[in-house]
């Protein structure tokens, strides 16, 4: 009954609101970085005939700041504005008048959007409008289902995390429920500490009640009372719209004591992290909640046996959790429509480096490289060409332009050593030497390494040095037999850092070898 | 830089904001730094005694997050984003602007940090000045955050 009288107050908000015109500006990390205060300031102030609302980013990185005016039926997206310069009436003035859109339809033409459909176009702060576009529903179908049921719609679905461990998501929540204990608990990795990786942040900047949505559901089926929501310290405006979206949460029921009426209970808790890649390692991510050192945790056993505080622990990255509601409100068949038969479903990728559209996509596994970097993000710069593509961060390799059409898919996407990981797809021209790239992700590993592993702490480091003497051409044929030794070493590390590390190497010894020899000293 | 509190009155803030339990350590890391702007030693022992830890695990837990700075950085805190999508941007020419600029000022005014990643690579190259992020940044901006104000 509390649902239904929930969900007629949204719908009746929702059409209310409709009516008026409105300015939806899309304020992020990224925009804000482009000065998109100051416009949200000036359409605040001297916008009067409109309601202006502070949006998420939509993924069009490329085109920001972005508004969209909507008036009297008529959408109009504005983008690369100059906040500083522009006027308001020169932006209300262009609604009627005819623009380019072909940049922008590159970019969204061909993605699939699940996860990301909300972000741009739904009020972060608004918990009605999130309820009357069909949120929260499934969390209140989930309070009416045995756990038992709703673990099967997620093992239809075959749905793996999406932090880079592509895990089963129904065999971890199972896990977590078998062992009894009183206590379990929830945490949402969005540390999200790899360069080149900004989806989480997109997501809880621009639809945060999706992701306590799945938490909660995450929650009831594992048999947790309690979740954190773990987030980067540089994430200042996801952390934001995350506490406001709990607030508004509980105070409509559906977070605290008794959700909907319910004998199920669920608090939640906000964490920040504090640098890096080791940060969102799940078992150093538990000791830094618990007040310890940053360095991880021996497994097994594993967090969904003895996790936080040695209890059953469920760590699910962001992207994963926000696309649990979908799934039960499509059911798994559905998700299992895209993407591939092995890995249904789609990815957030985030795309930048040398190309002409940079930005946050989403689109089903399988898809190849090429595909992102050419068809969405529009080839290389003006008289640059592409030459390779760094995929998956850090803790991979990367891919020649005659591997494009390599398709993106969990764990290993060449054998070389390049795996899909968080998604992150870097576009590199030829405006630096390949060496350099590979210096720049082993340094990487060198800086963040925790130095709790031996092979890790004096591994990478050494990795780097040895990469220097190729790029100084001081290089011998020895330091590639060392390069060789040390990548095959790190695996014996304790985490996916140092177990990966050596990637870089291995697969640019495969893949790029040229250009590695091309560093070896001449005499 | 703002003005110090003292012991007294950062003990009092602990009080408020936090519980005495170890799991809130990073949480008052963050609020040291953020009030400090490093994690000044004397406020770490203050943490220590509030949180029921002892001053050297504190000190170890510290120093072991690459976020958080350990010795008070000098004036003007200009960080250059070198993440691989910023350095395909051109973010070693900012870089090198930048040291070439504090070699020329020939004060200790400035610090210059070589940031990891900011996490903004779809609008790279970017630069942090005073907590505030630039994207698209050019070497203008590098100019107006050296000669710009201190850090906070």
């Amino acid at each position: 009954m509390k649902w239904q009288k929930l969900l007629a107050y949204a719908k009746e908000q929702e059409t209310l609101l409709a009516k008026m015109p409105k300015i939806m500006v899309q304020v992020g990390h990224c925009s804000r970085g482009l000065g998109v205060e100051v416009l949200m300031e000036k359409l605040s102030h001297q916008a009067s005939s409109y309601r202006v609302v502070e949006v998420g980013c939509d993924g069009a990185c490329f085109n920001a700041p972005q508004i969209i005016i909507s008036k009297n039926g008529l959408d109009k997206r504005i983008g690369k504005i100059d906040p500083s310069k522009v006027t308001v009436s020169e932006l209300i003035d262009s609604l009627e008048e005819a623009s380019d859109h072909s940049e922008i339809d590159a970019f969204f033409r061909t993605q699939h959007r699940i996860v990301i459909e909300n972000c741009g176009f739904v009020d972060p702060g608004n918990i009605y409008q999130f309820i009357a576009r069909g949120g929260y529903s499934s969390l209140y179908n989930c309070l009416q289902m045995d756990p038992e049921e709703v673990l099967t719609v997620l093992e239809t679905s075959k749905l793996r995390g999406r932090g880079g461990a592509y895990f089963p998501v129904a065999l971890k929540w199972k896990s977590a429920r078998s062992f009894k204990r009183e206590q379990r608990y929830i945490v949402a990795n969005g540390e999200e500490g790899e360069p080149g990786i900004y989806k989480d942040r997109h997501l809880m900047e621009g639809d945060p009640h999706r992701i306590i949505e799945g938490m909660v559901i995450a929650g009831y089926v594992s048999g947790a009372a309690k979740g954190y929501i773990y987030i980067n310290a540089e994430a200042d405006i996801s952390k934001k719209r995350i506490d406001d979206a709990i607030a508004q949460a509980l105070e409509n029921g559906l977070l605290g004591s008794q959700i909907l009426g319910t004998d199920f209970s669920f608090d939640l808790e906000v964490r920040q992290g504090a640098g890096g890649y080791v940060c969102g390692e799940e078992t150093t991510l538990l000791n830094t909640i618990e007040g310890d050192r940053r360095v991880p945790r021996l497994r097994p056993p594993f967090p969904t046996e003895s996790g936080l505080w040695s209890r059953p622990t469920v760590i699910n990255n962001i992207e994963t959790l926000a696309f649990i509601p979908t799934i039960i409100a499509d059911g798994g068949e559905k998700f299992c429509q895209v993407g591939t038969n092995e890995s249904p479903g789609t990815k957030l990728f985030s795309l930048s480096g040398a190309i002409q559209r940079t930005g946050l996509v989403e689109m089903p596994l399988g898809t190849s490289v090429g595909q992102l970097i050419y068809d969405i993000g529009g080839g290389a710069l003006p008289d640059r060409s592409i030459v390779a593509a760094a995929v998956g961060g850090p803790s991979s390799g990367m891919l020649p332009t005659k591997l494009f059409d390599s398709q993106l898919v969990p764990p290993v996407v060449h054998s070389s050593g390049v795996v899909l990981g968080a998604g992150g797809v870097v576009a590199i021209d030829d405006r630096i030497p390949i060496l350099e790239v590979i210096r720049n992700l082993a340094m990487y590993n060198a800086v963040e390494s925790c130095g709790k592993c031996t092979p890790c702490r004096e591994g990478t480091p050494r990795i780097v040095t040895l990469i220097d003497n190729l790029l100084n051409k001081k290089g011998k044929k020895a330091d590639l037999t060392e390069l060789k030794f040390l990548a095959d070493l790190l695996p014996v590390s304790l985490c996916g850092l140092g177990q990966m590390a050596g990637n870089v190497v291995t697969n640019s010894l495969e893949l790029f070898k040229s250009e590695l020899e091309a560093g070896l000293k001449t005499s | 830089m703002k003005e110090k509190m003292n012991k007294e009155r950062l003990a009092e803030l602990l009080r408020e904001n936090f519980p005495s339990e170890r799991s809130f350590l990073l949480p008052v890391l963050h609020f040291i730094h953020e009030e400090f702007g490093f994690l000044e030693e004397s406020a770490l022992e203050e943490a220590a005694k509030h949180l029921r830890v002892p001053v050297s695990e504190v000190w170890g837990s510290a120093t072991s997050y690459t976020e958080l700075r350990t010795r008070e950085p000098s004036g003007n805190v200009v960080g250059i984003c070198t993440g691989l999508s910023c350095v395909l941007k051109g973010a070693h020419d900012l870089l090198s602007r930048a040291n070439k600029l504090a070699r020329a000022s020939g004060s200790d005014n400035t610090t210059i940090e070589e940031l990891q990643c900011g996490f903004l690579c779809g609008v790279a190259p970017v630069l942090r000045h005073n907590h505030k992020w630039t994207a698209h940044a050019v070497e203008q901006d590098v100019i107006n955050a050296m000669e710009g104000g201190t850090h906070p």
